[in-house]
């Protein structure tokens, strides 16, 4: 049986004494769709944090294809991808174009690489006449597919959205969660960080909850679907996961 | 968004934006002087060529309209008056600037002549957060005014009330600002 893409392996962080991740462990495989529910802070985004590298792992944590990630922290941030819950705070180009070119830049891509990744990238998100405009003055909606396109550029193979749909109207709440499925659709190893399942819970393939820096659920939605009350996270008012589908 | 105009990149085909970003900064760096060190001939000839690159770059006028600038500008002016067109001068000359070279570019221009790549990255972010500056500023004067403090009437009020929360804000934003940098391959080399 080949490796999971990627295997997470007892992480735990203290800070002053007080235990925030407790031996987490999970498995990705290629193409999954991974929800990590858990109510306000819970460990979500120290987690995410160590996985992509933000943070110093031990050794034999965290595995990538097999391969140990420890002291690789380059490598894992180019493998695995961010989009973080403000956009605000992550764009850091005065223009579109400048915002996505930033991480092919800092991988030392050469002038016409970035150039050829970044309009591959914006047409990929549909924001291509976009391109000059100031993502300061964007809709939400659009500024978060900006961030999007900025980490895709970098190709990670996977890419975590922490708190996707916070801040964000309905049509913003669409925007993000077709571009969500179209990512699924292409193949792309996704892992959505939220405390609001009823938007995403549908169409995840694995769900992990997480309450005071431990795992104490996993598997298909439709296992946990009962037992998210337990963990202070809203139980969507559909019966049946299957009805949950509602963008397509 | 309208008043976040001063001190950004704006697209355009003019000389100024097609020169070489190295020698626009040390042009930039020449002109600076000759405005700090100059007499009233050096500064109506300095204000006459700037006012031309502001109108031949299409950066527009309004771009030196920044409410904090009405505001502030008018008392200096009065204060003084020939220190006050200096730094007029300089605001000018640091729109036309940053108005025609590209973040990156800056940042390039940089390295090519200090041959460092901490100083031009840091540089050129530091140009990139004004924006952010800028928002915040406007969120908290607008949370005040919700309270009934009203900032355009006395410009050492804007001060007090606005600096600690701005930069209490600020700093908040960057440090998320550079953890996403970070997780975006982002590094300084020293």
């Amino acid at each position: 049986m080949s490796n999971p893409l990627l295997e997470v392996k007892n992480i735990s962080k203290t800070f002053d004494n007080n235990l925030y991740l407790d031996r987490v462990s999970f498995n990705i495989n290629k193409g999954d769709f991974l929800v990590i529910a858990g109510s306000n802070g819970s460990g979500k985004t120290l987690l995410m944090k160590h996985l992509n590298g933000l943070y110093k792992i031990n050794e034999d944590s965290i595995f990538f294809n097999g391969e140990d990630c420890y002291k690789k922290e380059k490598i894992m941030k180019q493998r695995i991808g961010i989009v973080f819950q403000n956009p605000d705070t992550q764009v850091v180009g005065l223009t579109v174009e400048d915002d996505v070119a930033f991480g092919p830049r800092n991988l030392g891509l050469s002038k016409d690489d970035v150039e050829n990744v970044v309009t591959k990238t914006l047409t990929k998100m549909e924001i291509l006449h976009l391109k000059e405009s100031n993502p300061h003055t964007l809709s939400g909606g659009e500024k978060k597919r900006v961030t999007i396109a900025g980490v895709l550029a970098m190709s990670p193979q996977i890419i975590i959205f922490d708190e996707p749909f916070i801040g964000l109207d309905y049509p913003g709440v669409i925007a993000v969660t077709k571009s969500l499925l179209e990512l699924k659709k292409q193949g792309e190893t996704i892992i959505v960080i939220t405390h609001d399942l009823e938007k995403i819970l549908a169409y995840s393939s694995k769900v992990i909850i997480m309450s005071e820096g431990k795992i104490v659920n996993k598997g298909s939605a439709k296992d946990i679907i009962d037992t998210v009350e337990n963990w202070g996270i809203r139980r969507p008012i559909q019966n049946d996961v299957k009805d949950m589908t509602w963008l397509i | 968004m309208a008043d976040i105009n001063i001190f950004i990149y704006k697209k355009g085909h003019s000389i100024l934006h097609k020169i070489n970003s190295s020698i626009k900064i040390i042009i930039t760096i020449i002109f600076s002087i000759i405005i700090a060190k100059g007499s009233s001939i050096t500064l109506i000839i300095s204000g006459a060529v700037l006012f031309w690159g502001l109108l031949h770059s299409k950066i527009g006028i309004k771009t030196l309209f920044n409410r904090f600038l009405l505001i502030v500008l008018p008392i200096f002016l009065i204060m003084a008056p020939f220190y006050t067109i200096k730094l007029i001068e300089l605001l000018l000359l640091g729109t036309i600037f940053v108005g025609t070279t590209k973040p990156q570019d800056i940042a390039t221009g940089i390295f090519t002549i200090t041959r460092n790549s901490t100083i031009s990255k840091n540089l050129a972010l530091t140009i990139n957060l004004i924006p952010t500056f800028l928002i915040s500023w406007r969120e908290i004067e607008t949370t005040l005014n919700s309270r009934g403090i009203y900032l355009r009437k006395n410009p050492f009020v804007i001060m007090k009330n606005i600096a600690i929360p701005l930069l209490i804000e600020t700093f908040r934003k960057a440090d998320n600002i550079s953890i996403a940098m970070e997780s975006r391959c982002y590094e300084t080399k020293s």
